[in-house]
């Protein structure tokens, strides 16, 4: 007897033991949900396993704990009673049950309940059908529909970042989920591939392609790999931003002369329109939530800084006042906040300037970041570091405190960018 | 053993089985059966992305100059006299004729 429950507390530690990922959560007053996710009956019959998927999505938000669960025989699906008191004493104010069947048409369906052991409750669940590729899409939306059940704000598991990967002379453009797990190869190339940006609607990238030797803004279609050259001007077509009603485009085109911002229509048609008139380099233009203001890098003053002007164009304010040198701003998604990269003593890291106090944060403690970008639920913010002389993507909450690095092997890694919710 | 190991197992599962009623309030349970009754699968919609690669013949790099590809090669070598090519050559001349094959505006 001793040696069986022996075993089977084995088999719960080698479960645990391969969801664990590189997770770091530094400061004080980590309160995390502890959650209890059963294996889904039948879940061997996908890869990934849909909960395997669930736990790690959970634990990597930094905000949930799961409780190690024994081996149930049967296993629970989301039709059994639940004893809420043995889950209670298991120390779990949370519990996930499910089950996976193979369907006659060759497709699959998921179906899982959330329940609230503390009070004894019932939150509801949903049944999601899926074809076999699918498994892992489907365990991130069961893992956001989890985290604003208990946390009241809506998750970002099943949301993708697009990066470029460089290996020897080769460019990828790609798409992943935003755990950077089921990645796949938008755009391949020989030359380099910089600043995508996403379309509010998810569906399309903007970026800058070298393919004909010098830098011209696309419009990709991810889903037919359709694009389109939408700013091939004299000189150079850099750093494009979508309106977030995604009609326009703001880029910065040197083709009067110095580096200015223009708006051009996202679809291409129709005349460039210069709305900054400086002197100075004005570049990494962004637009803010309500498409009213856009923010930029400018050197104007002698240091780069970031500034922000109407999106019309019109007298720019200057935004950045600490330190000499603060680039690459993006606008949380609530408009509240922006977060950049500032210089500290030689060390180039992500801050976050609260627009209402003007309260500036240090967020992270490597020295190389780039390239922030906000999750859509303004939680989190993805950016690039270098790491051992390679380019590595990792991501930190707005308050410092959650730190993950983003495990992607094979390649040098750039230029990430948090793609919107999915419709 | 296996037996005795059952028996604790069902023991434990109809006692999950019969408690829930205590612990839940009768709303609770009406709402869960709706829900479950009721719950309809949502397809899963797809997110594929398709690939373009420039990286293929004749795109994205100059073949006629890449040092990796044999069109950077031109010099042909014969023998004293002759005018045989050698069999080193001849996939070099091959690669030539099909690239102006294939590319008549070349």
């Amino acid at each position: 007897m001793r040696k069986l429950l022996a075993a089977i507390l084995l088999l719960g530690a080698a479960c645990t033991a391969s969801a664990q990922l590189s997770i770091e959560i530094t400061g004080a007053g980590a309160q995390r949900i502890p959650i209890a996710i059963v294996p889904f009956a039948g879940e061997g019959a996908l890869a990934p396993g849909i909960s395997t998927v669930v736990r790690a999505d959970l634990e990597r938000s930094g905000l949930f704990r799961t409780v190690e669960v024994p081996a149930l025989r049967p296993p629970p699906t989301e039709a059994a009673s639940v004893n809420y008191a043995e889950w209670r004493a298991r120390l779990a104010d949370a519990l996930v049950l499910g089950s996976v069947a193979a369907r006659p048409d060759g497709r699959f369906e998921v179906r899982f309940k959330l329940f609230d052991t503390v009070k004894g409750a019932d939150l509801s669940g949903v049944a999601y059908t899926l074809s076999r590729q699918q498994a892992r899409t489907t365990a991130h939306r069961v893992a956001d529909f989890i985290y604003e059940k208990l946390t009241g704000e809506k998750g970002v598991f099943s949301t993708r970042i697009a990066f470029v990967v460089k290996r020897g002379n080769r460019f990828e453009l790609q798409i992943a989920d935003a755990d950077g797990a089921g990645e796949e190869t938008a755009l391949a190339s020989h030359e380099p591939i910089i600043s995508p940006a996403w379309s509010p609607d998810g569906r399309r990238l903007a970026y800058v392609s070298f393919e004909n030797k010098k830098p011209v803004i696309y419009v990709h279609s991810l889903q037919d790999g359709r694009r389109q050259a939408v700013a091939n001007f004299k000189g150079s077509n850099s750093a494009p931003a979508w309106s977030p009603d995604g009609s326009t485009l703001a880029v910065v085109l040197s083709v009067d002369g110095g580096s200015q911002i223009y708006l051009i229509n996202a679809d291409g048609s129709g005349a460039r329109r210069r709305i900054s008139n400086s002197n100075s380099i004005d570049t990494e233009p962004v637009f803010s939530p309500d498409g009213q203001t856009l923010y930029f890098t400018s050197d104007r003053g002698g240091s780069p800084q970031i500034y922000r002007m109407p999106a019309g164009g019109g007298a720019a304010q200057r935004v950045t006042f600490e330190g000499g040198y603060n680039v690459s701003p993006r606008v949380s998604p609530d408009g509240k906040s922006l977060a950049y990269i500032a210089r500290n003593g030689g060390r180039f890291q992500v801050a976050v300037l609260d627009l209402a106090t003007r309260q500036v944060q240090t967020l992270t403690d490597s020295d190389k970041d780039e390239s922030p970008s906000f999750a859509p639920n303004g939680r989190m913010i993805l950016l690039a570091t270098v790491n051992a002389g390679r380019g590595v993507l990792s991501a930190v909450s707005v308050d410092g405190r959650i730190k993950q690095r983003v495990p992607y092997a094979g390649g040098d890694v750039r230029e990430p960018a948090w793609g919107p919710f999915i419709r | 053993m296996r037996a005795i190991w059952i028996a604790v197992m069902s023991a434990a599962l109809a006692a999950c089985a019969a408690s829930p009623t205590a612990e839940q309030s009768p709303a609770d349970v009406e709402e869960g059966k709706a829900k479950s009754a009721g719950a309809k699968s949502q397809a899963v919609p797809d997110q594929q992305v398709s690939k373009v690669d420039l990286t293929g013949k004749g795109q994205g790099r100059n073949l006629l100059t890449d040092p990796s590809s044999i069109l950077s090669r031109r010099s042909i070598y014969y023998d004293y006299d002759q005018y045989d090519i050698k069999d080193q050559y001849k996939p070099l001349i091959e690669a030539h004729a099909k690239y102006l094959r294939d590319n008549p505006q070349s």
